[in-house]
């Protein structure tokens, strides 16, 4: 099973150096190997047991954490928000590519 | 008095004869910190000013005869990746390095609630990911019966701090083995509650069907004294799987009946280990306890649904960390994905990225959704085994961990090995079984040994019960002196 192993990177939102993409394709052979192994499961064992379920809170409307609170981890605040690099840039024919 | 040496019972029996204060446990606490805390490296942060604050506070209280809760005064060490409103919560990540939490987690608010003192945080491999804490992106953690060796992991810090008595209580987490290793290694009492007993609100989330917050003590009554104070039904956030409230220990050897499972008495486990675990259940024997030979066939696949299921849970419970509502910010860079990964890469540390490299691996779905469902049928199967054996079982007793304590640095370059050193514990924690560990003696080099007993969901009280009745036959567990 061939591994697009710098496609996994980007889903993950990882970097992944050059000289580490054949150590990661190793981990990843080594990691399929293994779940190759597990047996297929009967069909008693795909079913969701019921009495595992959360105890699941009311659905009421509460109120939520003051915005300070919230933006006092943020390392770039902006009147009042959040800030962030803009999600897009332009490329050389002026389109926007995020 | 050396305050420091005494178990939370004791002290909470001292302070309520008004023989000594809170404020005094605190500054024994402290200076016993401060002498041996070099050698073990145990805290990420020491919280002076708000322990002394809520000492002061339960010394009023007592000298004015209000009621009290049942943890006042006492020092309770908080593993880091639990939320604590208003202090630092790192998860040992710089990714977290000056995080510090809007609210507290609902074991946290318990913990007050119950007029616990809280004296720091604790280290632990980063983000919970690790059997050694060696990945804590400050320091490593030192096991007090050898500085040479690892404490175990994640939580390595609750268990040596305990271990060293520098806190007689401490919350760690355990996803995989993440107590119930460390304390084994420390040679102290670590207990792995059942799923859904203790809120998860406020743990930093690893894998949550499997994480839980669960409790250190060097004694077995200190360690369902905290388990009692903080497990419970947490009403607000769906955190909680049975409104559970702890009826004390039942304890009782005569008639129980101990599973001893094949498996994990192979050619896996160190011979050593074999030995003092089967001489503990065979001193549960000698009180009356009944020994039956039981088997769970499926267990030689736990590691490795383990493996599939925590990472696959932590690849998506880490994509929240992205540099920007809160942690480690990316470098300048061009677009968001960039700064995203830039974010990331720096943030976390080799081990964490390898895991969540596994798990987004295990979700890119095509072939991989195969494994991925064999994974969780296997999990189903693991569990209905251990249902079986309790049909005709109150508990089953196995070794907590293959090895004792390897050396420092040991297995850093070998994760899948040093993944390895949970094959004991996994499986209960894919089946959401309670499991505690307790010092059953100590290897050819003087370190502990830890016996595992695992219960039916719920069953916290036969549990720890049994694990009493083992500890009063032996004269108590032994501390070391440093």
């Amino acid at each position: 099973m061939k591994i697009d192993v710098r496609r996994i990177a980007e889903q993950a939102m990882l970097e992944l150096p050059e000289e580490q993409a054949e150590a990661l394709e190793r981990e990843f052979a080594a990691f399929i190997e293994m779940a190759q192994c597990l047996p297929e499961p009967e069909e008693a064992d795909k079913c969701f047991a019921p009495e595992e379920m959360m105890l699941l809170r009311e659905d009421a409307i509460v109120l939520s954490y003051p915005r300070e609170a919230m933006l006092q981890n943020a390392p770039q605040t902006s009147a009042g928000c959040i800030a962030a690099s803009k999600a897009f840039k332009t490329d050389e024919t002026g389109v926007a590519a995020r | 008095m050396k305050l420091y040496s005494k178990t939370a019972a004791e002290l909470s029996g001292l302070l309520r004869k008004k023989e000594i204060t809170a404020c005094e446990i605190l500054d024994d606490l402290f200076a016993r910190i401060a002498a041996v805390e070099p050698q073990i490296d145990a805290f990420l942060s020491v919280t002076t000013d708000t322990a002394y604050a809520k000492a002061r506070a339960v010394d009023e209280k007592l000298a004015r005869a209000q009621p009290v809760g049942p943890l006042a005064g006492i020092p309770v060490g908080i593993k880091d990746n639990i939320c604590t409103k208003g202090l630092k919560t790192t998860c040992a990540s710089k990714m977290l390095e000056n995080f510090v939490p809007p609210y507290s987690a609902t074991a946290v608010e318990k913990l007050d609630a119950a007029d616990a003192v809280i004296p720091g945080k604790l280290n632990l491999d980063e983000f919970a990911m690790g059997s050694s804490c060696e990945s804590s992106y400050f320091k490593p953690t030192k096991n007090p019966w050898d500085p040479a060796r690892v404490p175990g992991g994640s939580s390595g810090g609750s268990a040596a701090a305990v271990a060293a008595c520098e806190m007689p209580l401490a919350l760690g987490s355990d996803t995989g083995g993440s107590v119930r290793c460390p304390a084994a290694l420390c040679g102290v009492v670590g207990l792995k509650p059942t799923y859904g007993a203790v809120s998860r609100f406020g743990l930093v989330a690893f894998a949550s069907s499997l994480d839980q917050i669960g409790t250190f003590g060097r004694t077995v009554e200190d360690t369902a004294l905290l388990f009692g104070a903080i497990c419970g039904a947490d009403f607000a956030h769906d955190a909680t799987g049975r409104d559970y409230h702890f009826p004390g220990l039942l304890q009782r050897a005569k008639g129980l009946r101990i599973g001893v499972p094949r498996e994990y008495f192979c050619s896996g486990i160190d011979a050593e280990i074999q030995t003092a675990v089967w001489k503990a259940v065979k001193q549960l024997e000698a009180l009356g306890a009944v020994l039956l030979e039981v088997s769970l066939p499926s267990t030689k696949y736990a590691l490795p649904v383990y493996k599939i299921i925590s990472s696959a849970e932590a690849s998506s419970n880490l994509a929240r960390f992205d540099g920007i509502r809160y942690g480690h910010p990316g470098r300048a860079a061009g677009t968001m994905d960039e700064l995203y990964s830039s974010a990331r890469s720096d943030g976390f540390g080799p081990e964490v990225q390898r895991r969540i490299l596994l798990g987004t691996l295990a979700l890119s779905g095509g072939e991989m959704q195969k494994y991925l469902r064999r994974a969780q049928g296997m999990r189903r199967k693991i569990a209905q085994e251990f249902a079986a054996v309790f049909c005709t079982c109150d508990v089953i007793a196995t070794p907590t961990t293959p090895a004792t304590a390897l050396l420092l640095r040991e297995r850093k370059n070998d994760p899948a090995g040093m993944q390895a050193s949970d094959l004991c514990t996994v499986a209960a924690s894919l089946a959401g079984l309670p499991g505690v560990s307790v010092p059953c003696g100590f290897d050819h080099s003087g370190l502990p040994i830890g016996l595992q007993m695992i219960g039916p969901k719920f069953s916290e009280a036969t549990l720890l019960g049994a694990a009493k009745s083992y500890e009063t036959a032996i004269g108590g567990f032994a501390v070391k002196e440093l």
